[in-house]
């Protein structure tokens, strides 16, 4: 078999067009396509779609890591192995488990809260308290749970890929 | 060559092009991640700390709210039914009712026991949500919530400890000026 030999880049997986249409689709379909067209197809479109590049993201975030701290690394596949198992372990647990579900939306809330204190800033707004964010557990969404196949296959071949002869 | 980015490194413009696109690519979806769950904010007063004890000689609590808002507002019962552990197969069952003063029935749940692997009765947590009684804002009205032990044994008995909550909640990450709830027990 014949492997490519170019070095492996930090978040590379991320250009995947597999992840690139990931991300888009989750931007159209939460900003647009649920307000125009809401129905069970928008409901469950972003939750695929995070599905896809979400183990790929923490993929990149460790691999950047390994990159600013000046180690050594390749594209691994235990690391994918793990970021594909916690994707989905706690997108079920949101799904699943109240309190998870609680602390999911308290989390984010936390992550979002720069982004519109930012927002209110640029404004001229009072900055905004903190906040949760919507969700909504639903039993049928850990029916996008197969679309975990999509970054393990992508993620894979990159491993396979850039392993040693 | 051997770079910090792994090994056998290509180098030169492709290379940076690259990394550039990978990093541009990190950022974006983890903006993505973030930005697309809508923010929602919520406003609500709490009276926490009640109980009631109910057991076949008094099976019947009644407690009376009222919610004064600036928004329509929704009120909700959580509830932690403690049943009596000296009973080893409690038989009742605990009802929640949240009623309008002219005895309209604004939402109702009833729960039984639940048993522990084995088979001891265990807690039974319980939650009672309920669109309020006022469709205009700013608003204020008044809630009776009756708790009662249904079919128990006649030794048997149940400490439930609950809090009442009224609250309203919108999309955005900033709540509309002057918004509040004040909630006092009569």
């Amino acid at each position: 078999m014949q492997r490519a030999t170019r070095a492996p880049v930090a978040g590379e997986s991320l250009l995947h067009p597999a992840a690139i249409a990931a991300v888009l689709t989750l931007v159209a379909n939460d900003h647009y396509l649920k307000h125009a067209a809401p129905g069970v197809v928008t409901g469950k479109l972003s939750d695929v779609a995070g599905l896809v590049f979400f183990p790929l993201l923490l993929q990149a975030g460790w691999e950047t890591s390994q990159v600013l701290i000046g180690r050594r690394w390749r594209p691994s596949l235990r690391v994918l192995s793990l970021c594909v198992v916690a994707t989905g372990v706690v997108f079920a647990a949101v799904q699943v488990v109240p309190g998870a579900a609680d602390a999911y939306r308290v989390a984010l809330g936390w992550l979002r809260w720069p982004l519109e204190a930012l927002l209110a800033v640029a404004s001229g707004r009072e900055l905004p308290a903190q906040f949760r964010v919507r969700h909504t557990p639903d039993l049928t969404d850990l029916l996008a749970l197969p679309a975990l196949a999509v970054p393990w296959w992508v993620g894979r071949r990159r491993a396979v890929l850039s392993s040693p002869a | 060559m051997t770079t910090r980015y792994g090994v056998d490194g290509a180098s030169g413009r492709w290379s940076r092009l690259r990394r550039g696109g990978a990093a541009l690519a990190v950022v974006v979806s983890a903006l993505a991640s973030i930005a697309t769950s809508p923010p929602e904010w919520r406003v609500e007063d709490s009276i926490d700390g009640l109980v009631s004890d109910l057991r076949a000689s008094q099976p019947e609590d009644a407690r009376l709210f009222t919610a004064r808002s600036s928004h329509p507002h929704e009120v909700r019962v959580d509830a932690t039914l403690r049943w009596d552990r000296a009973i080893a197969d409690p038989v009742g069952a605990v009802r929640v009712r949240i009623t309008r003063p002219d005895g309209e029935v604004l939402g109702e749940r009833t729960a039984t026991v639940d048993f522990d692997d084995r088979g001891a009765p265990e807690d039974t947590r319980l939650s009672l949500s309920s669109v309020g009684g006022c469709p205009e804002a700013p608003c204020e009205a008044s809630y009776r919530v009756d708790l009662t032990l249904v079919d128990g044994h006649p030794t048997e008995t149940v400490r439930v400890e609950w809090s009442f909550t009224a609250g309203f909640s919108g999309d955005g990450a900033h709540q509309p000026d002057g918004a509040f709830v004040e909630l006092t027990e009569e």
